[in-house]
């Protein structure tokens, strides 16, 4: 099978480019990067937690 | 195309072929290239391919042979890296209009590697800018031309996929080894973090990105991996100590061991339910193999370790990218932008809020392996989307943010549209073996991972070589 998609591929960088014209940053991604910082700042973690600790009693809660 | 019985070659059958010296590096870099030359206005995979390159590279490959004896089981395959891995003099452009013409003066680590094993480099295939999501290559799925090879590691499966290369490498900072290699019907390992040195690769976060290669078996990707690990001081993430022999995984018998099993209506639901046929049947073969299955739980704060994901990307990508960004911001295109704007906001509290998310998570996702030895998942929620758009790799994301390995192995085709459909397998720190030995006998009692996208038969007949 060797049908083309329906959107040529300059059709499609235009409406991505179309996306951005309120500015960098769409307010999809700003609700979800709002909503994801809200998440993480939620999330209990205990004094005993490092950054990136892989093994241990520090990574439990 | 060269082919034993009508499949094509893999990496093993033309490595035995070269050793014994009944077919050449040249006439199998020859081949490619001229596949190559035949799909690539259709398939759209390759940003810089070198011909002249590759066949002097071939014909001292030959010489060598000739001489005494290959360099290694690599010897005389010819493969192609994603356009983020740094070759020498041959231009490296990110996908981005940022690094314009660069071309680098030296080879990262990987292509070091695989040139010291007599492995002959074709090119360099298409990449999402900088391996983020946005910034898509017009790269099309050569199993249906209408819908995208998947990304960030575009070119590099649907190259495979193809048969333009025996292999090629990519990378994955969320989902872009796995996912484009299950829609492409082909075989992936993301390694466990720091197996595989990133010298010389573009950045796409320090704490996520892994390197991988496509193939079409799990023993041809045993092969390759065990050229590529291996620590490395350029890359202070490399894990210390020798590597195990990933080719004696092929040995291994999976009878009794214990696949973890998530909730099929939780955080692994996929969209399609082909897609969920496929890894029941999948399930149903590793039974009769002998493999035991337990239901497990991941662990709760998943939301959260995605969001923690998501957040790395956008910091570390921020950090990586701030001096070039502040000069040209004009030249990333808009969706990086986005994510960088985004990463640039994030404060260093928040950042290292996500770093503790992901201690938490990880932790988790490691105890579960004191249960199981494997976890099996489908590896994408979705088939290949038709246009551009590269997919949704939330499935691949919890094993790229823990750093824990990960594999697909093609495990059936959606009956409507013809696309290849992939399992994915996850298992414990530096348990590659494991899930190599679980890929290599699914592959025996199935053939999903011989079938070849339509496009390899349409124009040219096969050349075929008498069986060994």
């Amino acid at each position: 099978m060797t049908t083309e998609p329906k959107m040529n591929y300059e059709q499609f960088l235009a409406l991505e480019r179309e996306k951005y014209q309120g500015g960098p940053v769409t307010k999809e991604e700003r609700t979800a990067y709002e909503r994801e910082l809200r998440l993480l700042r939620a999330f209990p973690l205990s004094d005993h937690v490092a950054p990136n600790a892989a093994t241990g009693e520090e990574a439990k809660l | 195309m060269i082919a034993i019985s009508g499949q094509v070659l893999t990496i093993a059958e033309a490595g035995r072929l070269i050793a014994a010296r009944r077919l050449s590096p040249v006439e199998l870099t020859m081949d490619c290239l001229r596949r190559i030359e035949s799909l690539e206005p259709r398939v759209q995979a390759w940003v810089t391919v070198d011909a002249e390159g590759a066949l002097h590279a071939a014909k001292e490959a030959e010489r060598l042979q000739m001489k005494g004896g290959g360099l290694s089981p690599l010897h005389g395959i010819p493969f192609g890296v994603k356009d983020i891995i740094c070759t020498a003099g041959m231009r490296t452009s990110g996908g981005s209009q940022v690094n314009g013409d660069y071309v680098p003066d030296y080879d990262a680590a990987v292509v070091e590697r695989l040139k010291r094993a007599g492995a002959i480099l074709l090119g360099k295939t298409t990449t999402t800018e900088y391996a983020y999501q946005g910034g898509e290559p017009p790269t099309r799925n050569p199993w249906l031309l209408s819908h995208t090879p998947g990304g960030s590691s575009s070119g590099s499966a649907a190259a495979v996929a193809a048969g333009m290369a025996l292999f090629t490498l990519g990378t994955q900072t969320f989902g872009s080894l796995i996912r484009p290699a299950a829609y492409n019907g082909l075989t992936c390992m993301k390694p466990t973090f720091g197996r595989v040195s990133r010298y010389g690769v573009f950045t796409a976060s320090w704490t996520l990105d892994h390197i991988g290669a496509f193939t079409r078996t799990a023993e041809d990707n045993a092969m390759v991996l065990e050229v590529l690990t291996g620590a490395d001081d350029r890359d202070p993430s490399t894990l210390a100590g020798t590597s195990p022999s990933f080719t004696s995984a092929m040995r291994r018998e999976v009878k009794d061991m214990v696949i973890g099993l998530p909730d099929p209506d939780g955080f692994f639901r996929p969209e399609t339910a082909s897609i969920g046929q496929a890894a029941a049947e999948a399930e149903g073969v590793l039974r009769a193999l002998g493999v035991r299955f337990k239901a497990i739980k991941l662990p709760a704060c998943i939301d959260e370790a995605v969001a923690a994901h998501k957040m790395t990307m956008r910091a570390e990508g921020a950090a990586y990218h701030m001096d070039s960004y502040r000069e040209k911001p004009e030249r990333y295109g808009p969706a990086m932008r986005e994510q960088l704007e985004l990463g640039l906001e994030l404060s260093a509290a928040d950042y290292l809020r996500a770093q503790r998310v992901r201690t938490v998570f990880r932790r988790g996702m490691m105890e579960l392996f004191g249960e199981v030895d494997a976890l099996l998942t489908p590896a994408t929620p979705t088939l290949p989307l038709e246009g551009y758009k590269t997919g949704n790799p939330m499935f691949n994301g919890p094993f790229t943010n823990t750093g824990l390995p990960s594999m697909t192995v093609p495990a059936g085709m959606d009956g409507e549209t013809g696309l290849p459909i992939g399992v994915q397998l996850a298992g414990p720190h530096l348990g590659e073996e494991t899930l190599l030995a679980l890929g290599h006998r699914y592959q025996e009692a199935t053939s999903w991972h011989l079938k070849t996208a339509p496009i390899l038969h349409e124009s040219e007949s096969l050349h075929m070589k008498e069986e060994l």
